[in-house]
């Protein structure tokens, strides 16, 4: 088989993996090095950016996971790339600019331990032959041996192993094979090394690195049963016990249709993974709790509303809020203004009142905003009464650009 | 009294102007280039003299009286289409130099805002090409990247690439404005003749081999399901297509 024959088979094996992020690390020296902002290098058709070479090393699997189009029940063309091919092809790759780096995954061909043996030369390869200084993310094996995963982290700048499925019970049922603790147990020993790995780096300098960049996990959305609420309680002890940095959601795409266990959906649920990215992000960025955004009464996120509309309106009595007056966090609450403009509207009222037009030009989005706040105790003529008139307002005025707005017509 | 100011054009001469303008406690009605047919009623019109020396001078007093931030923000602005804002940029300079750093937290003022906006979409093409730029391997082992940017950003871009490809021979080249800056692995300097490398320089042997390996994979990792062709077009515009390798066949 050609290089360019497993290319084509290995790439597309590759393409469910959500994330692509090249953020979070700063190195330099040698061939290359990462921008910590992370960057960009293409576009898809599908609108989805390409940041790093994302392949798979092999998709021989001896798992058979239903959900996964490379499962080993599956008739599909298989191919394994050899360690110098994927060597060879980064660096290829990177010196003409195509891309920030590598992101490497794997089925599990052989065993476990076999698998992330031949990743971890890849990236070592990478590192200790081509002296290459792009960014490295390579995917934890679910049951290979610590040993590997720690040797793998020296020399990559994410490890992130994939939790698949929402719950234990979905992971029991979807994939057998994979047990929840040889998921969890590599994900607590990757955050427990990295905090420690980041708190001798903080007294010395040339301590190894490990992960720098933190881990990530991906779970399959719209696949299994579990609410919305579920999902975003699961993220938020994810972050708080492991310490990740990003936890993707992937809207399940049937691959193996002829898989009774699965769902048949009209088209993947990408309005609901849109809006968990949004919850996603009140929890990451803007110190939101999962508890807040949703409860037992009302276990899934609004698809008509954007997350934080949704929970200013449920606790419509804390406003409108002053902005010449508040404080950080509760300009944080406010829909239509963001992280950025919160903290340039406080370096701007120090110069002076703000009003409307000011707000314009920081950068908050006032057609969202309009209905929440007041200026030097003025309201802007968005004031409504009712939470359910602003529900309304909000709705007419914000329509999300995903297509996938029709699915609310199945 | 109206008070004209004519520089010619340029983004040195415009530095020289705000320089003049300082120096001499001057409120132009006007500053514009040579093609604006100027004021009805005029007094006075001074001529900006362009002098490049200076023009420099003039960024370097505002970055150490100001900020630097504040000095990337000029000459972001002068990269751009700065036809039109000469009178902002003058008032941004003049309150950089009376608030110093805290000019750039003024994000409620017109100016500032209008300067902040400009430079900006400048800093944002800068981030896109720092992707978005496509090397190729040309006969004698010089990479080659042409490139057609909205804005003059190839100065600030370079040095990007200097830090991260050290070890191979490049030359950017910005096809719009004809301007090319080589790294030849020790330095970094403004070619004048582009054209000479490329001459007799066809693309190296393995150049389409490792072009088609990038156009597979790009097609493969693409999901038919989630097709979406105008977010695409959204992050990355159809203009500068042209020079992606991946895009070749769209």
């Amino acid at each position: 088989m050609t290089v360019e024959e497993k290319m084509a088979v290995l790439a597309d094996a590759a393409k469910y993996d959500a994330s692509c992020s090249s953020s979070g690390s700063s190195r330099k020296g040698g061939t290359g090095a990462t921008l910590p902002s992370g960057c960009c290098h293409s576009w898809t058709p599908d609108g989805r950016c390409v940041s790093l070479l994302k392949i798979l090393l092999s998709n021989v699997c001896v798992y058979d996971c239903a959900y996964c189009i490379n499962r080993c029940g599956n008739d599909v063309k298989r191919a394994t790339f050899t360690v110098d091919e994927v060597v060879n092809l980064t660096e290829d790759f990177y010196r003409r600019n195509y891309i920030e780096g590598l992101f490497l995954s794997s089925a599990v061909f052989v065993s476990p331990d076999h698998t992330m043996e031949q990743m971890m030369r890849v990236a070592r390869e990478l590192r200790e032959e081509r002296h290459f200084g792009g960014y490295i993310h390579l995917k934890a094996i679910p049951g290979a041996s610590m040993e590997l995963i720690d040797r793998a982290g020296r020399y990559a700048d994410r490890v992130s192993v994939n939790i698949e499925l929402p719950s234990a019970v979905s992971l029991q049922q979807l994939a057998p094979d994979k047990k929840k603790d040889d998921i969890i147990r590599p994900m607590a020993y990757i955050g427990e090394h990295w905090k420690q790995a980041r708190a001798e780096r903080q007294s010395n300098r040339k301590a190894p690195r490990f992960a720098p960049a933190g881990q990530s996990t991906q779970m399959i959305i719209g696949a299994t049963p579990e609410s919305d609420k579920h999902i975003l309680d699961l993220s938020q002890n994810l972050y708080d016990q492991f310490s990740l940095k990003r936890v993707y959601f992937s809207a399940y795409i049937p691959v193996n249709t002829q898989e009774s266990r699965l769902p048949v959906l009209p088209m993947p649920p990408l309005l609901r993974e849109h809006r968990l990215y949004q919850a996603d992000w009140l929890l990451r960025m803007y110190k939101f709790r999962a508890q807040e955004l949703l409860n037992e009464d009302e276990p899934n996120l609004d698809p008509q509303l954007d997350p934080k509309a949704g929970w200013a309106l449920r606790n419509f009595h804390h406003f409108p809020v002053e902005v010449n007056a508040a404080d950080y966090e509760w300009l944080l609450r406010v829909p239509g203004i963001g992280v950025l403009s919160a903290k340039r509207i406080l370096s701007a009222r120090r110069t002076g009142p703000l009003d409307f037009s000011h707000l314009k030009r920081i950068g908050v989005v006032l057609k969202r905003a309009q209905f929440f706040i007041t200026c030097s105790g003025r309201f802007s003529g968005g004031l409504r009464s009712s939470p359910e008139a602003v529900r309304q307002a909000l709705i007419l005025n914000d329509k999300p650009s995903i297509k996938a707005e029709q699915l609310q017509l199945f | 009294m109206e008070l004209e100011y004519r520089y010619d054009g340029s983004p040195d001469g415009l530095l020289c102007a705000i320089a003049d303008a300082v120096r001499r406690r001057e409120q132009p009605a006007l500053l514009a280039g040579p093609a604006h047919e100027g004021l009805l009623f005029v007094d006075r019109v001074h001529t900006v003299l362009t002098d490049e020396a200076r023009a420099d001078e003039v960024i370097s007093y505002f970055q150490r009286k100001v900020s630097k931030e504040a000095a990337r923000n000029l000459l972001y602005c002068l990269a751009g289409p700065f036809d039109g804002m000469e009178l902002e940029l003058l008032a941004y300079y003049r309150m950089g130099l009376k608030l110093g750093k805290a000019v750039d937290r003024q994000h409620a003022d017109a100016v500032v805002h209008a300067v902040h906006q400009a430079a900006r979409s400048v800093g944002h093409e800068i981030h896109r090409f720092k992707g978005l730029l496509r090397f190729r391997k040309l006969q004698d082992g010089l990479y080659w990247a042409p490139f057609e940017p909205d804005h003059d950003i190839i100065s600030a871009l370079a040095p990007h690439f200097r830090t991260r490809l050290p070890d191979q021979r490049w030359m950017m080249h910005d096809l719009r404005r004809g301007r090319a800056v080589v790294w030849d692995g020790k330095r970094l300097y403004a070619e004048l003749q582009p054209e000479m490398l490329l001459q007799d320089n066809p693309v190296a042997d393995d150049e389409s081999e490792v072009q088609q390996l990038w156009q597979t994979f790009f097609r493969s990792v693409t999901i038919e399901g989630r097709k979406n062709s105008k977010l695409q077009a959204r992050c990355m515009p159809l203009r500068y297509w042209r020079w992606l390798p991946e895009l070749e066949s769209f």
